[in-house]
């Protein structure tokens, strides 16, 4: 049937919604194939046709017209494909930054590296040209902070954290402190502390 | 040293430096500190908290983080003890106190600038003239040594007697000097008591910023509420400071805001019973347990009962829907509780049953009035054996904040238990007659249960699980001076002895099994109105006749801290001390 396999393709994609499958370079490939042969095919039955128009009433339009929209189909299924795939290495730049982990790597065409580079030297020309002094990285935080300081909450035993400022911090466990949002920032992804609102 | 400028010396000399706030471990700090919490969040301060339960705690954190931090800010903490002394500080450490406690200690006074008070001097009552405490040594040696110089020229003989002379009658004079010095450093510090509470100060603060607002007000109402329920202040100084908190709640009333029920916040004056979390518990049993009902009625005894039931006949209140939930009762009943409950005070001798305090409400559900909240922290903060002292802290301070509704409800079912357990402790102390008069004092011992024990103790009655759990509460300084008081009120309401109110009762409870030590609290006799109290100096006197360490690691000087197995010996050297 025209445009199943197609339909695989979206399919699992669907299945990883968050995540990348590896490239699917042998379904593409036969997707390709199928849109090849489809392309031929209609070409010599609308020669056919042009022709047996003026002297029989041969004509082959409906087949045209089928095998017209399956390949219409197939294009359409491998565009979504390409596209659904960038948009998710979009927000993979933005949750990870610019250096994409080996994993993910691993799954990518040669293109899609090659748009990523692009993509984030892109976003990092326009976050340096932002704001004074060296440029805001906007990928920090996805929503705009409401306070420079924040209130945590030591959750375990860290012991003694180096403020940007040279002095020292004790984190003993259910401490509480008051700290530019900065300095918390990376023990709260961490699990260190706890914000209290 | 004394600041008053609260706004430019301490607020704005804050900003955008790093300090440790010291936090005393109770309901007037925790408020006190909210309060500062949310005015400093619009400074670009970094503060680290530490809970501090007594002078080693506040050592022992001065201790951790004095490489770092220059700047300290203690709240109800350190008032009262020489901070200079006790923590040796680097010279350019600065130590800012606010504190409830009383009297200062006079070198916290007098500091030039390490030490910064956060009250105005009127505060203070009595404070000797700097002149009488403090002499300048250096004085008497230079007349000394320009002496010598100019007797040079005479003969030696001569210049010896005259220096001699000198010398003794000097020394005498230091003597006398240093007599005087020592009889009015005992007088001034003798009695221990409270001033007004650190939370209504940070909120005048935060009033002066024009930063205040009805969150605020409910913290310092909860502390005054707190110190008027411990009996720390006079009923007048309560009526009083209740009158400006109730000046500052109608001026934030806002009458567009409270016209929606669903999202305001309002703060009413009201009358009040003096009967324990009656609103979210069930009338009989609130009538029942409450100190003041139970010690006007003797609701101990069977009589006692019978005259509650009477009370409740009287009232119009049927004994089926007072002992259902008070939110459940009918609502005519409801409505007509106060007013009943007034009309019959004299005939029941329950004058006083009313007193003014602050309601608040939000939301269509939530009406809470202070001594509720009072109660509720704390159950958490005292009746929690097995939680460190930080988490606590870190539950009252979620409590505080309406958006931790499950917290204030589960405390103030603790809170319900702690108060059945006091009246059953006093019930108990009195079929038993374990309440000892010492002659000129009463006093009170709580055993705690061992499992092979089975002879006469307070909690006989208990399987020992429960047993356990009693005095592990009663270990805890507020509790235990709600027992005390209880007991003093129980038992001066039963004893036929004319001098029973005044006595000063002195009741002990085990602290640390493992260490053996127990807490020895005294609280002033009943005919006195005033809640001042110089039982502390007595116990460090009767320690000393004994020749013990002092073990006395609080900041209020009425409680005490000694080995149990001491105990008998203190007693001795304390009733020896009162017969004096």
């Amino acid at each position: 049937m025209f445009g199943e396999k197609a339909y695989l393709l979206i399919k699992e994609l669907d299945r990883n919604r968050d995540s990348l499958p590896p490239y699917n370079t042998e379904l593409l490939s036969e997707i390709h194939n199928e849109v090849k042969q489809l392309v031929t095919e209609n070409q010599e039955d609308a020669n056919v046709s042009e022709q047996s128009r003026l002297v029989e009433n041969v004509s082959y339009v409906p087949t045209l017209k089928i095998r017209h929209a399956a390949i219409k189909r197939n294009i359409r299924c491998i565009l979504a494909y390409h596209y659904n795939r960038l948009k998710c290495l979009k927000t993979i730049r933005w949750q990870f930054g610019s250096i994409l982990p080996p994993e993910v790597k691993a799954n990518l065409s040669q293109a899609e590296i090659d748009f990523f580079s692009k993509y984030s030297s892109s976003l990092m020309q326009y976050m340096r040209g932002i704001g004074d002094d060296g440029g805001v990285n906007l990928a920090v935080n996805l929503k705009p902070p409401k306070s420079l300081y924040i209130e945590v909450r030591c959750v375990v035993d860290y012991g003694q954290l180096e403020l940007t400022d040279g002095s020292a911090l004790l984190l003993k466990k259910n401490s509480r402190h008051h700290l530019p949002r900065t300095e918390c920032e990376e023990l709260i992804r961490q699990g260190v502390l706890e914000h209290v609102v | 040293m004394y600041v008053e400028d609260l706004k430019n010396e301490f607020y704005e000399f804050l900003t955008g430096k790093r300090i440790l706030l010291l936090v005393h471990y109770d309901i007037d700090s925790i408020c006190a500190l909210k309060i500062l919490q949310s005015i400093l969040k619009h400074k670009e301060v970094r503060y680290t908290l530490c809970v501090v339960r007594g002078v080693e705690d506040l050592k022992r954190s001065h201790q951790e983080h004095c490489a770092d931090v220059k700047y300290f800010v203690l709240i109800n903490c350190g008032g009262t003890v020489n901070l200079v002394d006790v923590l040796e500080p680097a010279d350019d450490a600065v130590f800012f106190v606010i504190d409830a406690h009383r009297p200062t200690h006079l070198d916290n006074i007098f500091s030039d600038g390490q030490v910064r008070l956060l009250w105005g001097p009127n505060e203070d009552a009595e404070v000797p003239e700097f002149q009488a405490v403090y002499r300048d040594d250096s004085d008497d040696e230079s007349g000394g040594e320009d002496e010598d110089e100019e007797n040079e020229g005479e003969g030696r003989a001569a210049k010896k007697r005259r220096l001699d002379e000198e010398a003794i009658m000097r020394r005498r004079e230091r003597r006398l000097w240093e007599q005087r010095r020592f009889d009015i450093i005992a007088e001034y510090s003798q009695y221990t008591y409270y001033a007004k509470a650190s939370a209504v100060a940070m909120y005048k603060l935060a009033w002066l910023l024009n930063k205040d607002d009805k969150d605020l007000l409910w913290l310092a109402i909860v502390a005054l509420t707190e110190q008027f329920l411990f009996s720390k202040i006079e009923n007048t100084q309560y009526v009083l400071a209740a009158g400006e908190l109730q000046a500052h709640t109608t001026r934030l009333k806002n009458r567009s805001n409270d016209a929606d029920v669903a999202t305001s916040l309002k703060i009413s004056f009201e009358k009040d019973l003096k009967l324990v979390l009656y609103r979210h518990w069930c009338v009989e049993s609130s009538l029942k347990y409450s100190m003041f009902t139970a010690c006007k009625m003797k609701l101990w005894s069977h009589r006692g009962s019978k005259k509650l039931y009477e009370l409740l006949a009287d009232m119009g209140l049927p004994v089926a829907q007072s002992q259902q939930s008070f939110e459940s009762m009918d609502l005519q009943l409801r409505k007509e509780f106060h007013e009943s409950l007034e009309k019959l005070s004299e005939k029941y001798n329950l004058e006083d049953l009313i007193f003014t305090s602050f309601v608040l409400q939000f939301g269509y559900r939530n009406k809470y009035c202070a001594s509720d909240i009072v109660y509720a922290m704390l159950a958490i903060l005292e009746s929690s054996p097995r939680d460190k002292p930080e988490e606590c802290f870190n539950s009252a301070l979620d409590c505080l904040s309406r958006r931790h509704k499950e917290t204030l409800q589960k405390a103030i079912e603790r809170a319900k238990t702690i108060t059945k357990t006091l009246f059953k402790t006093v019930q108990a102390a009195i079929d038993m007659k374990q309440i000892i008069t010492a002659g000129s004092f009463v006093y009170y011992i709580i055993q705690e249960v061992r499992e092979y024990e089975i002879n006469n103790n307070n909690n006989e009655t208990k399987t020992d699980f429960q047993g356990s759990l009693d005095w592990y509460m009663l270990s805890n300084q507020h509790i235990l001076l709600l027992l005390a008081q209880f007991i003093l009120r129980a038992y001066v309401s039963m004893s036929k002895n004319k001098k029973a109110p005044d006595l000063p009762l002195i009741i002990s409870a085990p602290k640390n099994l493992e260490l053996g030590t127990c807490i020895v609290l005294g609280i002033p006799p009943l005919r006195q109105l005033s809640p001042k109290n110089n039982l502390g100096r007595a116990f460090e006197e009767a320690a000393e006749n004994i020749n013990y360490d002092v073990l006395s690691d609080y900041f209020d000087t009425s409680y005490f801290e000694i080995f149990t197995k001491d105990r008998t010996r203190f007693f001795d050297a304390l009733t020896a001390l009162f017969d004096k």
